[in-house]
């Protein structure tokens, strides 16, 4: 059976000011009558560029497009418009990432259906309507609703109209690009089954471009692998997850965290291809900067070094494919990671020069153990540590309870809650002349602690609350009611106070999602990560600069590159240098709202990595914002769950995915892949 | 929408309040004594004090005021001179004593010249500026988007009295090719109004499109790129009804703000275009009323213009509205 897309030896670049861009190279491939064919790859990996060949959409004055598509036998390479206009939106079809983009926001839903409807069948206006609303209906978008625009959809419906316009004309080929990417796991899901069933009823084809090996593993027979505009690997999706060959394959596969994998557990992350070798280096490095175990001390001099005593040799020299099989050592590392977060046995000493002060609590508790540890040798270190990580997951209060002396004066309890936390938009009058709007209550009623040197991650869908609620945390948003204070002190003013949120910015940094636009463009690394030290301490310039260049080799990043501008860095490293910056005044508490999920897989498991990493090392408190279940459940120590301005659920990670009570958590855990 | 407009029409009259009330200051503000212009240079002073006391110019400034407000809405009656008095109606914009007419009536004759001079120059800018900017985006990097840059590029910077006697010797006196520019009513047959008025609605707008068609221009690539053009093509359109249909509505919001603004600015009188082509429009009354210090008729004709201009604001944001049915009316 002759396959309704061919493509063959495709070869698409662009010219730009500064020569061609080769976006694909010499791929080819078949799509069979009715197959779900997933095309993987990461950003820049060409994956989309393959989509709009396949439509014959790519701008001629600017691109070059080599070699052979054809859909149902009919070339689309070089064809003239008119022939492509035949095509387009009958025979192929294509749905967009962003639907809100994709729609035009000038005409309501059932105008657009209609207009694709009637370009091919020619009908009158009538007909195309009445087919328009039948489609409608079938994507579960009531008739009634046609009139009405884009604008006024959810996001999920809106992608529904998406997938109805394109399969209005029951095309062959259905090129359907990262088509759930911006969705909420159950919408996605939802968004995903419908799309099934219409292929089914349609016996389209369709080549899903997509990220997410998650996606894949649930909806597509065979998959390709594209990196730098090469095919890396094609074959039947199961034996790609399980038993891929090539190893860029295998570590895109591990690299994103699952509701199966160890929490804890160092990320397998991507040999680097280009530009970011060094990052790479830096990042397989670790394994081996692991090394800590016997000579603990000694490893703790280097202030980067992560203490994992005992499997943290055996993870030494692993090589960074070997990452996933050190994976399992390392579960066992992870088991002791909090004790030796909250300072191991010399820890104390290492890190005095290295925090401004130590966090109470349970770091006194395994300080207290270090003469021991050194009398008992470091062999059996582990074990004591170990003893202390239970200690440590539990509550403060029992770690009190077992007679250990709190060594800070301080007041015992939590570094950071909310109580009774209630955040309310509008409700102002709109105009001189305009009636008062109903308030949108975002958060309603929360109540979280954050204990010193834990993670708490929050999760919810979009609208939840979640950012609102770190907003308050980091005193950016007041409160309409309810107290908030960080180390027993009310900071509830601090969004109306400047002085009050300047003196609390010393103890509690931020980390955005989107490391492109929380950078200003216009100052160098440099300047980006001194402007806290300038702030809050009476540092020098040299001063400041030698920090800066110690701050970025913390993260990973070569200290030459402080004079650098952010848009020299790819994404992964503006996120790094984003981390620095929220590190530089040495804060107690970091806020980390989505910080991973702008990011490739492979990259969000570098960054991820070096977040757990300096989590050790400096006894970071965390309040991990998140829409993703895998990677809260891999990275948080307690978890809280909100929905509709509301905690549904929280408590300690594996209370929470292991035996959920809210129905809630479990249709979110459900949703996940 | 109701409401919208309610707010809008208030919004209106505040603004129109104080515009009165900023050229009613001027009004007494300048040095010049209205009486003694109004009476002539023959007057000696006891004639000049029984005019200013007719004219109710010896009134507070405050009186003098609300009985302008006062004929404005409800008309009033007024003293000439002589002593005569001059029944004015509803709107009342007072009366000019170096015309000895209603300045509404003053204006009112000479109002369908500038009507018609800015309603041809109207649609040559939005044809000429909105057509080139379109295409020089189509062919943008071409020949043709160069050629036509540059066009616009002259339109922005030749001036009217320049390019309007100009074109005037040229087309006209040389060569015979246009009709001689004048204004007849259109009640006299629109050949002889459209030939009288064709060369100035072709300089006033050649000179105001060239902005609209850079504008344009610059919108249009701007939208080109939108994920609902690309999806428009997806369907089957072909590049120029997509680019019709969904890249124009696209660019079109800032160009019906500007062409509202513009609108408002063209009915208040054209006084250059008007003076170069021989044509007495509301501008050429307008100015003529500053330099005689004919204060009534500097006040009436200032209020009408800015009464135009809130109008077409009012209109352009209206027509947004429904270009965009995300744009809230508020």
């Amino acid at each position: 059976m002759t396959p309704v897309l061919r493509v063959r030896d495709l070869t698409v670049s662009f010219s730009g000011s500064d020569g061609a861009v080769t976006a694909v190279d010499g791929l080819s491939f078949d799509l069979a009558r009715g197959e779900v064919l997933g095309l993987v790859g990461e950003s820049g990996s060409g994956k989309s560029t393959v989509g709009l060949a396949a439509m014959g959409l790519h701008d001629a004055a600017r691109t070059s497009v080599g070699g052979s598509v054809t859909v149902g036998g009919v070339e689309v390479v070089g064809a003239p418009d008119a022939r492509l206009r035949g095509l387009r939106g009958a025979r192929i079809a294509m749905v967009f990432q962003d639907a809100l983009a994709s729609l035009s926001p000038f005409h309501s839903v059932g105008e657009q259906l209609a207009e694709a409807y009637r370009i091919h069948s020619g009908v009158g206006r009538a007909a195309a309507r009445t087919r328009a609303a039948d489609m409608l209906d079938r994507v579960g978008i009531p008739a009634a609703r046609a009139r009405d625009y884009p604008h006024q959809f959810s996001g999920g419906m809106r992608q529904r109209v998406m997938i109805g316009m394109a399969l209005v004309n029951a095309p062959d080929v259905l090129i359907a690009d990262e088509p759930t990417t911006a969705l909420d796991a159950r919408v996605q899901r939802q968004v995903l089954s419908l799309l099934a069933e219409l292929r089914q009823e349609s016996g389209t084809a369709v080549l899903l471009i997509t990220h997410d090996v998650g996606v894949v593993a649930e909806t597509c027979d065979r998959m390709l692998v594209m990196r730098g505009g090469h095919l890396i690997e094609e074959g039947p999706t199961g034996r790609l997850l399980t038993t891929a060959e090539h190893p860029y394959t295998r570590a895109l596969i591990g690299a994103a965290p699952t509701l199966t994998s160890t929490p804890g557990t160092r990320l397998p992350t991507v040999p680097a291809a280009r530009a970011g070798a060094f990052l790479s280096a830096a990042t397989a490095s670790r394994p081996a900067a692991v090394s800590g175990g016997a000579g603990l001390g000694a490893g703790l001099a280097g202030h980067r070094r992560s203490a994992s005593p005992g499997p943290g040799d055996a993870a030494a020299g692993a090589a960074p494919e070997d990452a996933a099989r050190a994976g399992a050592f390392l579960s066992a590392a992870t088991a002791s990671r909090p004790a030796a977060v909250s300072g191991g046995p010399g820890l104390g000493a290492g890190l005095a020069g290295h925090r401004r002060s130590a966090p109470p609590g349970p770091g006194d508790v395994a300080a207290d153990t270090t003469a021991a540890a050194e009398e008992l040798g470091a062999s059996s270190a582990g074990e004591i540590l170990s003893a202390a990580t239970a200690r440590r997951s539990a509550s403060p209060g029992a770690v009190a309870a077992d007679g250990i002396v709190m060594g800070s004066g301080a007041a015992e309890g939590p570094l950071a809650e909310v109580v009774d936390l209630h955040v309310e938009f509008g409700g102002r009058r709109r105009g001189p002349w305009g009636r008062r709007g109903e308030p949108v209550r975002a958060v309603r009623g929360v109540g979280l602690r954050i204990e010193p040197g834990e993670t708490l991650g929050l999760v919810g869908e979009s609208g939840s609350g979640k950012s609102t609620t770190a907003r308050v945390f980091a005193g950016l948003q007041r409160p309409t009611a309810g107290g908030v204070r960080f180390d027993g002190r009310d900071i509830a003013r601090a969004a109306v106070d400047a002085r009050l949120r300047r003196e609390l910015s010393r103890d509690v940094q931020l980390v955005f999602q989107d490391p492109y636009a929380s950078l200003n463009p216009r100052r160098t690394v440099e300047e980006i990560v001194t402007t806290g030290l300038r702030i809050h301490t009476d540092l020098d310039a040299a001063a400041r600069r030698a920090r800066a260049a110690e701050l970025l080799e913390q993260v990973g990043l070569d200290p030459a590159h402080l004079t650098r501008y952010p848009h020299e860095f790819s994404g992964g490293q503006r996120q790094r240098i984003g981390i620095a910056r929220a590190l530089a005044p040495r804060p107690r508490l970091i806020i980390a709202d989505e910080p991973v999920s702008a990011l490739d897989v492979s990259v969000q498991a570098q960054v991820l990595n070096l977040l757990m990493d300096l989590r050790d090392e400096l006894g970071l408190s965390l309040l991990f914002v998140s829409h993703d279940l895998a990677v809260v459940r891999h990275f948080c120590d307690r978890v809280a769950v909100m929905r509709a301005g509301v905690v549904v659920e929280s408590g300690p990670r594996d209370e929470v995915f292991d035996e959920p009570k809210a129905v809630y958590t479990r249709e979110l855990l459900a949703a996940t892949m | 929408m109701t409401g919208y407009v309610f707010r809008r029409a208030l919004q209106a009259a505040a603004v129109l309040l104080a515009i009165t009330a900023a050229a009613f200051g001027l009004f007494y503000a300048a040095p010049s004594d209205p009486a003694l212009i109004a009476c002539g240079p023959k007057c000696d002073t006891a004639q000049v004090e029984a005019v200013r006391h007719s004219m109710g110019l010896d009134q507070p400034l405050v009186t003098q005021y609300t009985d302008y407000l006062r004929g404005l809405v409800a008309g009033r009656t007024i003293a000439d001179v002589d002593g005569s008095s001059i029944d004015c109606a509803a709107p009342c914009l007072g009366y000019s004593y170096t015309l000895h007419q209603p300045v509404l009536d003053a204006i009112g004759d000479r109002f369908p010249v500038t009507l018609s001079l800015a309603a041809g120059a109207l649609v040559v800018i939005g044809v000429l500026g909105v057509g080139v900017g379109f295409l020089a985006a189509l062919r943008r990097g071409t020949l043709t988007d160069r050629l036509l840059s540059g066009f616009t590029l002259v339109g922005a910077s030749v001036q009217i009295y320049f390019l309007g006697y100009a074109l005037q010797y040229l087309l006209v006196y040389a060569s015979d090719l246009f009709p001689l520019p004048g204004y007849s009513p259109l009640g006299d047959g629109p050949g002889a109004w459209a030939a009288g008025l064709l060369l100035p609605w072709l300089v006033l707008g050649f000179v105001n499109a060239a902005v609209f068609a850079r504008l344009a221009r610059a919108q249009m690539l701007e939208t080109m790129h939108e994920g609902y053009v690309r999806t428009a093509r997806g369907k089957g359109l072909g590049v120029l009804r997509a680019h019709l249909k969904y890249t124009a509505r696209g660019a079109a919001a800032p160009l019906v703000q500007l062409l509202g603004l513009e609108a408002g600015a063209l009915f208040g009188g054209a006084f250059i275009t008007e003076t170069v082509f021989g044509l007495g429009g509301v501008g050429k009354l307008a100015v003529d009323a500053v330099v005689q210090n004919d204060l009534p008729t500097v006040v009436g004709t200032v209020l009408l213009a800015a009464f135009f201009v809130v109008v077409f604001v009012a209109v352009a944001d209206l027509v947004v509205a429904w270009l965009d049915p995300r744009v809230r009316l508020a």
